[in-house]
């Protein structure tokens, strides 16, 4: 990149610039259809679901005691709040204009509009996840890195061996194993919840056990990514012309390899934004943790299809950005890929 | 004429030739960890069929209930002990672990055969149809797994209980094949434009054939890696779906199931241990026993990667040893002077 | 970089060694002194602390020690009596020629206070059912309410801080339905509403959970999905003995089901309610630091049939499905020990199943004479052979009818045919009965029997729904339903049991579930007993029992089982004596650290 700026200072804009961005409207127009089709998918998958909406809502039992007329005129007004006194197409128009104004639907669970709430749960699950990652960038870096440099020796092995069993268990049993361990048996962490109702232990002991979990998940794959990734820089001709130059080994590793390995890495964190905002229904069931994994869970159990339809498009929609903010990344790194791209 | 005939036999002697698929299998053989990977895999898979044989043969019934047995710790006559309804814990695991992998093989079957078609379809045509393939795997993948599967689960409810294990591969399968479908279109892509595929269009051979016959088997231990590790997932994916309460019921074991019903409640984890440490034992075996094979083999099959033979690790030991009496020597001489 | 690490494992183990032990001194300030506070394990609550919107029995709890009761409140025996802050009630006739007193005047107290300092006065009586009697108001905030069905007018005199109620009629539970419902703050609500410009409903509705009330204690904190604060309101004048709470500070906390019972044995939280299953209630009883309180629950577990759809239609099918299902087996698989028998609907609780001399909680001579669907060998184990002659016995004599409905049901060889095709009954369960369900109506005891079962598990929503009759007619496919049932304080059958409250399948939602019709004047008689005479009383027992008889012979129902419900908590909390109908926000008060 840089000798290419070097060498058309004038032309830069409309040689390496715009192409990009020409690039990335390209990319950005493609997703629309992409976003038609995935909102009909999950439309269509919701309104499959059994029961009537409306009177999945309603309680039976509250109905029972009411007259006729007062029984059809409160479920006549409760299908105009939910909005399914209206056909299948109006729903789905209806549904993107909500979206798209900010209205994320009427929770039938809680009683109450899903933007009143929405936003603690996803900051809630965001919280644990951005710490989890951290943690476990912070792990598996040097510990990826040592592998590479040390490869197929016996260090090598037994990371792989106990990086493995993070994804060899499934993760409600994890939690589990830890919450048993740390809990009940040491007695050194809180069981369940966010914070101490009464407000004698810190808060941040309640985040280590749900943040283990997530970071014994992820660090397996993390750590052969960048063992593998690093592996493929030091093989790289750059690498050796330094060594035979007589730097150091340390120098080598840490100054060259290593920042250049982190390029395909850091790209990949791209796949990681989606997870930044979901939450394992899993794993905060277990821990009581209000975050989007129980707000799901909620949902599925109360048919909650206001809740439902909007996160999962949401999700969707993250993800397809972070695949486009991956791909850019790799048209940014890999040669070839820029090559065909930039025409 | 006496020369060429040396030639050809000194040839034949020295120059041992490996077939690409031989290379892999050695290369697999002298990684340790692989080795033993595979070596408890292959015990698993005895075990567990034979059991199964063994209940078929006694038409043992997994519905027995016996609440006066409830409980029992492990013993000669229940080697795993009994679950809260009185029945043989051994059996049940094992029993399971049959049904674990049957899911776990025909979802990645379904989610291969998926994936291998549509990015070689994908990697092929190129251009428009590769465009929309693509744009289709990016919808299929930007799913939330659990999510997905929890509605699809809601939407058939009240299917048969056989029903219900078949809709539970056929959604693990659909909704794991995008990462295959990816890699085989990736490779099919450099593949193309190598000369041998020029060749076989130059020849006139069939758009079919050409991938079939040409293109499909060279990715064919691509697919064999990422196959272990969809089935090691997909194994997993199931016993998350257990503990929901969206796989199937009773009286059909799985492992997942096995381990959800003592996971349920952290004093009968605590209590009666044994409900649980022999389904997880037995499925974390059998899942890192698969990532460790499935590791071994993506070594394996990486033409850059190289082992180290016996003699070559004798060698180096030899040096090693060497290294370090001349690092003594060096040191005594040093003190010496 | 490996600094880093060693770093992170420094900070790790310094975090795991400060914070050991710190869980005995949770709550207390330092090792001797008093607890202060009680942490209740809860399931989670909506947050919804107002009466009228959503259900939830653990709301409930947090609005029963926010209030505590209405103009009337409940006694630890399932009694109501004056709530204390009404000096008197007097009750008198409209009409010379009406039977029960419809005019009801209440006496507020002078000087009383709301826990926010607010007068409570009667105008917030008159407030609160002006609230809850406008449907309009209501329902378009999504919350219902029947009070209109039973008052026509209150009416106040400000200066005498009396109300007085118009009553249209006076049934046998009046008491519970009209007079617990809990006083709103009128000085708090109204001003406020008027100032956002809302109606008060939708006040209240954005303001669900801080809700002001007068009972023993109020919210200081509530943080949603994980719990609530209380601490004492000083205003409070106590329960019907006088009793003023002791234990400052009370923590409503939702624990997650997987962990509960450990988080109780470790001290982490400080008691559990309404625990059931045979391990939980084990693991309370065996920790030498734990007291329990146990009682029957005030309801109990049955598969409702539809008595008007399929083969459940006979009364003999319905009978001979009894005898097939193994109830003593489904007990043991779904509860363990700690279920008990239940032959019709009625609780161990209520005072109506014991003649003179005989303790509440045992089976009395009552109990003993209705016909149990299990027939049992000289031990005590179910004996197969006679319940499978019973039910053949049944099937046979229906099949020979002919008459009716009866024509349907014939007898081929050695099989039992419903209108041509074999004998089936469709069982709609919930998940969680899957397993009891499907180890107890096994295929082979099903083919013994000759009825077939047909069991769909499916989410509740749907299967109440279609119990209900809340379905299209032409998507009907059940006729046996599982659920579980609660009973009410003061029992009135004619609300779920009277013909009037069954509505054609497809057009509304029927509280008779059953769709049965029985003894109408019977149920009739029950629901306008006069409670408040001795005579009235009597009869209404006597008319209840017949009933329960009725209900027991023709089999409307099956139930299955009562539970043993157990409470739980710490043993350095004495006087918390609950019961099956009087729940642990009303105990609590008496409840104090020893």
């Amino acid at each position: 990149m840089e000798k290419e700026k070097k060498q058309g200072e004038k032309g830069t804009f409309s040689n390496v610039i715009l192409p990009y961005l020409r690039y990335i409207g390209n990319r950005l127009l493609h997703l629309i259809p992409v976003i038609i089709v995935i909102s009909i998918v999950i439309f269509t998958l919701i309104n499959l679901m059994p029961g009537d909406p409306v009177l999945a809502m309603i309680n039976p039992e509250t109905t029972a005691n009411m007259s006729e007329e007062q029984r059809i005129a409160y479920i006549e007004t409760m299908r105009k709040i939910l909005g399914y006194d209206k056909t299948v197409f109006v729903r789905y128009f209806l549904w993107w204009k909500d979206v798209l104004t900010g209205n994320f639907g009427y929770s039938v669970a809680l009683n109450k509009p899903v933007s009143d709430f929405i936003g603690t749960y996803i900051m809630n699950s965001f919280k644990v996840n951005i710490v989890g990652f951290i943690i476990a960038f912070l792990i598996a870096i040097p510990i990826g890195i040592k592998s590479a440099v040390k490869k197929n020796s016996r260090y090598d092995k037994a990371v792989t061996v106990i990086s493995m069993v993070g994804i060899s268990l499934p993760s409600f049993f994890m939690a589990l194993l830890l919450v048993l361990l740390f809990s009940a048996i040491l007695r050194v962490l809180p069981f369940s919840g966010m914070s101490d109702p009464r407000g004698v232990r810190p808060d941040y002991l309640y985040y280590i056990l749900p943040v283990s979990v997530i970071v014994l998940g992820s660090l397996a794959g993390l750590i052969r990514y960048i063992r593998n990734a690093m592996i493929e820089v030091l093989k790289a001709d750059y690498i050796r012309t330094s060594r035979a130059k007589g730097l150091s080994e340390k120098v080598v590793i840490y100054r060259h390899a290593f920042k250049n390995a982190l390029i395909p890495v850091i790209t990949i964190i791209g796949f990681w934004i989606p997870a930044l905002f979901g939450g394992s229904i899993i794993v905060e069931k277990i821990f009581a943790w209000p975050g989007m994994g129980l707000l799901m869970n909620q949902a599925y159990q109360f048919k909650d299809r206001g809740v439902l339809s909007t996160v999962l498009l949401f999700f969707a929609v993250l993800t397809l950005f972070a695949n486009l903010f991956v791909d850019i990344g790799y048209a940014l790194v890999d040669p070839r890929i820029k090559a065909r791209r930039i025409k | 004429m006496s020369s060429a005939l040396d030639n050809k036999k000194l040839n034949r002697e020295h120059e041992k030739i490996v077939s690409p698929t031989m290379q892999i299998v050695d290369k697999f053989k002298h990684n340790k960890l692989a080795m033993i990977g595979l070596f408890l895999f292959t015990f698993l898979i005895i075990v567990i069929v034979g059991a199964q044989i063994y209940i078929h043969v006694t038409n043992y019934d997994l519905a027995n209930v016996d609440i006066s047995k409830k409980y029992m710790k492990p013993s000669a006559q229940h080697i795993f002990g009994t679950d809260a309804q009185g029945r043989d814990l051994f059996l049940r695991v094992l029993a399971g672990g049959w049904i674990s992998i049957q899911v776990g093989l025909l979802s990645t079957f379904l989610s291969i055969i998926l994936g291998v078609s549509i990015g070689a379809i994908a990697g092929f045509f190129g251009g428009k149809i590769d465009t929309l393939i693509m744009r289709g795997t990016e919808i299929v993948s930007s799913f939330p797994f659990l999510a997905i599967a929890m509605t699809i689960s809601a939407i058939f409810m009240d299917l048969d209980v056989q029903l219900r294990l078949y809709l539970i591969i056929f959604i693990l399968g659909l909704l794991r094949w995008t990462g295959l479908a990816r890699m085989v279109r990736g490779q099919i892509l450099s593949l193309r434009e190598q000369e041998f595929i020029v060749a076989t269009k130059a020849l006139g051979i069939s758009n079919y054939n050409q991938i079939t016959k040409h293109l499909i088997p060279n990715v064919l231990s691509y697919v064999v890696v990422s196959g272990t590790l969809t089935f090691a997932g997909a194994i997993l994916s199931e016993s998350s779906l257990s503990y929901l309460g969206l796989s199937v019921t009773e009286p059909i074991p799985t492992w997942g199931r096995l381990i959800s019903l003592s996971a349920k409640n952290s004093i009968v984890m605590t209590n009666y241990w044994w409900t649980w440490i022999f389904p997880g034992l037995a499925l974390f075996i059998l899942i890192m026993s698969i990532n460790v094979i499935g590791e071994g083999l993506r070594d394996a099959v990486d033409p850059k990667a190289q082992y180290v033979t016996k003699e070559q690790k004798l060698r180096l030991k030899e040096k090693r040893k060497r290294e370090k009496e001349r690092a003594k020597r060096r040191k005594l001489a040093k003190a010496a002077m | 970089m490996k600094k880093k690490l060693l770093v992170l494992g420094v900070l790790t183990t310094m975090l795991l060694a400060g914070c050991g032990g710190s869980n005995d001194q949770a709550g207390t300030d330092g090792g001797k002194a008093k607890p202060t506070t009680f942490v209740m394990g809860t399931s989670n609550f909506n947050g919804d602390f107002y009466d009228g919107w959503t259900n939830s029995s653990y709301d409930a709890n947090i609005r029963r020690l926010v209030w505590g009761g209405g103009l009337l409140a409940p006694t630890d025996k399932g009694e109501f009596v004056l709530n204390t802050f009404v000096e008197s009630r007097t009750m008198s006739k409209s009409d010379p020629s009406k039977e029960v007193n419809d005019i009801w005047t209440f006496k507020i107290k002078d000087g009383m206070k709301f826990s926010n300092g607010d007068p409570l006065t009667a105008k917030d009586v008159k407030f609160t059912f002006d609230f809850y009697l406008d449907k309009k108001a209501l329902q378009d905030t999504g919350a219902t309410t029947n009070l209109p069905d039973y008052i026509s007018e209150v009416t106040i005199d400000e200066k005498e801080n009396t109300v007085t109620f118009n009553l249209k009629k006076v049934p046998y539970a009046i008491d519970s339905a009209v007079f617990l419902t809990f006083i709103l703050d009128s000085s708090d609500i109204a001003p406020k509403a008027k100032e956002a410009g809302l109606t008060p409903q939708q006040y209240v509705k954005a303001n669900m959970s801080t809700p002001i009330g007068y009972g023993p204690y109020k919210i200081d904190e509530y943080v949603e999905s994980q719990y609530v604060k209380l601490s004492i309101n000083e205003n409070f004048q106590g329960n019907f003995e006088g009793q003023k709470p002791h234990i400052p500070t009370i923590i409503a906390q939702n624990v997650p089901e997987e962990t509960k019972i450990t988080q109780l044995t470790s001290g982490e939280i400080d008691g559990l309610t309404g625990l059931v299953s045979e391990d939980n209630i084990d693991a309370a009883k065996n920790d030498q630091d734990l007291s329990t309180n146990n009682y029957y629950r005030h309801g109990g577990g049955q598969i409702t049939f539809h008595t008007d759809f399929g083969a459940t239609q006979l009364p003999e099918v319905r009978k001979a499905f009894a005898y097939e299902f193994d109830r003593i087996k489904f007990r043991n698989l779904f509860l363990g020990k700690y279920g008990i028998a239940s032959n019709a609907p009625y609780s161990r609780n209520m005072w109506m199943m014991y003649d003179a001399g005989e303790k509440l909680g045992e089976e009395g001579k009552f109990e003993k004479s209705l016909t149990s669907y299990d027939l049992v060998t000289a031990d005590g184990k179910w004996d197969e052979t006679a319940n499978l002659a019973e039910a053949h016995r049944l099937l046979d004599q229906a099949a020979s009818r002919t008459d009716g409905a009866y024509a349907k049901l014939t007898k081929k060889g050695d099989k039992y045919m419903w209108e041509g095709k074999e004998l089936l009954i469709n069982l709609a369960i919930t998940s969680a009965w899957t397993d009891a369900i499907n180890l107890t109506l096994t295929k082979e005891v099903q083919n013994k029997f000759g009825i077939k079962v047909n069991v769909d598990s499916m989410d509740w929503s749907i299967m109440a729904n279609n119990l209900y009759g809340n379905a299209p007619a032409s998507e009907r496919k059940y006729n046996a339903f599982t659920g579980g049932t609660s009973y009410s304080l003061q029992y009135d059958p004619y609300a779920s049991w009277s013909k009037t409250q069954i509505l054609p399948f497809g057009q509304g939602s029927s509280s008779n579930t059953s769709r049965y019709v029985g003894d109408e004047d019977l149920l009739a008689k029950i629901r306008f007993a006069n409670s408040s005479t001795e005579e009235g009383q009597e009869q209404y027992k006597e008319n209840w029992r017949k009933w329960i008889v009725e209900v027991n012979k023709d089999l409307p129902l099956l139930p299955l089982y009562s539970n043993n419900y157990y409470d739980a908590y710490t043993n350095r909390v004495v006087n918390f004596e609950t019961n099956a109908l009087w729940q642990w926000p009303y105990a609590i008060v008496k409840a104090e650290y020893k």
